[in-house]
């Protein structure tokens, strides 16, 4: 149990003000160098765990690995990230930027790296987590292909 | 004989290229830095947010320069040359003393030394016409810099953003504080918008941004009319281009009918089936909001590319959000 606690990642996004507007965009291969797992990956279980006074959630999303594509990740171990919400896009009080995964059963494409901490979270926090159409990335990921995310990966370990 | 024509020769033609260099240094890297007020933590210069703005075609004009330490951070906000924090004409008495240097130790005979000014506007291929030429005029002069009140310090110009604009320039968290290039480029961008997108703001803070990851130029809560302009976002281009994109979300929360309707427009598979067609910039295409934020920003940064690349949104920004003005 202690083992399978210390192996799931769990990220957390933010830090105290939990409120993140418009980010810098990296360009794709520094996306990909600075991810150190990058893997395919399909929503399993989203759950609020809790809400704190100012109503801001912690959610707690559950995703299975499919595929690494790049760094060490055990096949079967799923990954854990803590997210922050409040409201719902667009909404008042919404918080601008928090990752935010779509429903369970759709698969994402998450670019991971390690925080001070030691945890896993997103690189550049939205940019890291490109939703899938099929194999076609969306998010940020649009126009960029898995084959192209592939290559480069490929280029950038030689 | 020939070491005589040479070097002089070599000489100038080096200072004629080193000459007509420093134009473009002096549109980016040095007012880039005027601009930038933080510590360099962050990667803001790099973005792809670096569009050309009107402010930078229209450069304050230098005042005389202060001694001053390569080292040491100096509180002011005018635009200085890459080399020495030279005004132009201190920059041509330097080149022109370089030359006669240079000749008197080639032992050319001496003589008049005519250094030709080309004037610089930025680079004739850009595809992106600065906002400073709208169909309809500002409300105010977008150069604040030739106005006098731009004296008056920085008092001064949150003085005049408040009383023009009804916003105020707040230092805020971290104890980030206004310069007075901020605030003189915020009430340049404030002139060129229109008065109803404008008055969902209520104020503009700078925010040290300590706590906030890399990368995060500026930030909104929903509902709370306040900008947050973090210090990654003190370069030239995004200052501005940040500013309009906050504002945006400003906007949003007093318009939730348009901006569904935007949604619907643009998303028509949900938030989850990606925009159609794709949004102006990657950030843009996380969500409807935020394609929102980032096509009203480009559409004022750069209307004529937008209006040609990405029509629809272009004119649903021009009817709805900009009131019919174009950029």
């Amino acid at each position: 149990m202690t083992r399978r606690i210390c192996i799931s990642a769990f990220v957390l996004f933010l830090g105290a003000t939990l409120a993140h507007g418009m980010i810098k965009t990296l360009t794709i291969p520094d996306l990909v160098r600075k991810a150190q797992v990058i893997c395919i990956a399909k929503v399993a279980q989203q759950s609020e765990i809790s809400v704190s006074k100012e109503q801001i959630s912690t959610i707690k999303n559950v995703l299975l690995p499919e595929k690494v594509l790049k760094g060490d990740w055990p096949a079967n171990e799923p990954i854990v990230i803590m997210t922050k919400k409040c409201g719902e896009s667009g909404q008042i009080g919404w918080l601008e930027d928090q990752v935010e995964f779509p429903p369970k059963g759709y698969r994402v494409i998450l670019f991971l790296e390690k925080a001070d901490d030691g945890s896993l979270r997103t690189v550049n926090l939205v940019q890291g987590m490109w939703p899938l159409d099929k194999t076609k990335p969306l998010g940020m990921g649009i126009g960029t292909t898995l084959a192209q995310v592939e290559d480069l990966i490929k280029t950038q370990k030689n | 004989m020939k070491v005589r024509f040479t070097l002089p020769l070599t000489a100038l033609m080096f200072v004629f290229l080193w000459a007509s260099t420093a134009p473009i240094h002096a549109q980016s890297e040095s007012y880039v830095d005027s601009l930038y007020k933080a510590s360099e933590t962050d990667e803001g210069k790099s973005d792809e947010l670096t569009t050309p703005e009107p402010a930078a075609q229209e450069p304050a004009p230098a005042p005389a320069p202060e001694p001053q330490s390569a080292t040491e951070a100096k509180p002011d906000d005018n635009i200085h040359f890459q080399t020495g924090q030279m005004t132009p004409d201190q920059l041509e008495q330097f080149i022109r003393n370089i030359i006669a240097q240079i000749l008197g130790a080639g032992g050319a005979l001496p003589g008049r030394i005519i250094i030709i000014r080309i004037p610089g506007g930025g680079c004739p291929n850009s595809p992106q016409q600065p906002p400073a030429a709208p169909s309809t005029p500002p409300s105010a002069p977008p150069s604040t810099s030739t106005d006098p009140s731009s004296s008056a310090g920085i008092a001064g110009l949150k003085a005049e953003m408040s009383a023009k604009y009804g916003i105020s320039a707040d230092d805020n968290q971290g104890g980030a504080k206004w310069s007075k290039r901020q605030l003189e480029e915020a009430n340049k961008v404030l002139a060129t918008l229109p008065a109803a997108f404008r008055n969902n703001t209520k104020s503009i803070a700078r925010d040290l941004g300590s706590d906030m990851p890399r990368g995060v130029l500026g930030w909104v809560q929903m509902g709370i009319p306040r900008v947050h302009l973090l210090n990654a976002s003190t370069y030239q281009g995004t200052f501005q281009g940040t500013l309009v994109h906050e504002m945006t979300h400003c906007w949003q929360a007093n318009n939730r009918g348009l901006t569904q309707s935007w949604e619907r427009q643009f998303w028509p598979n949900g938030r989850y089936g990606g925009p159609q067609p794709s949004s102006v910039s990657g950030y843009g295409n996380t969500q409807p909001v935020e394609d929102m934020a980032e096509s009203v920003r480009q559409s004022w940064q750069a209307g004529a590319s937008r209006k040609a690349s990405n029509p629809a949104r272009y004119e649903w920004v021009r009817v709805n959000v900009m009131g019919g003005k174009e950029f």
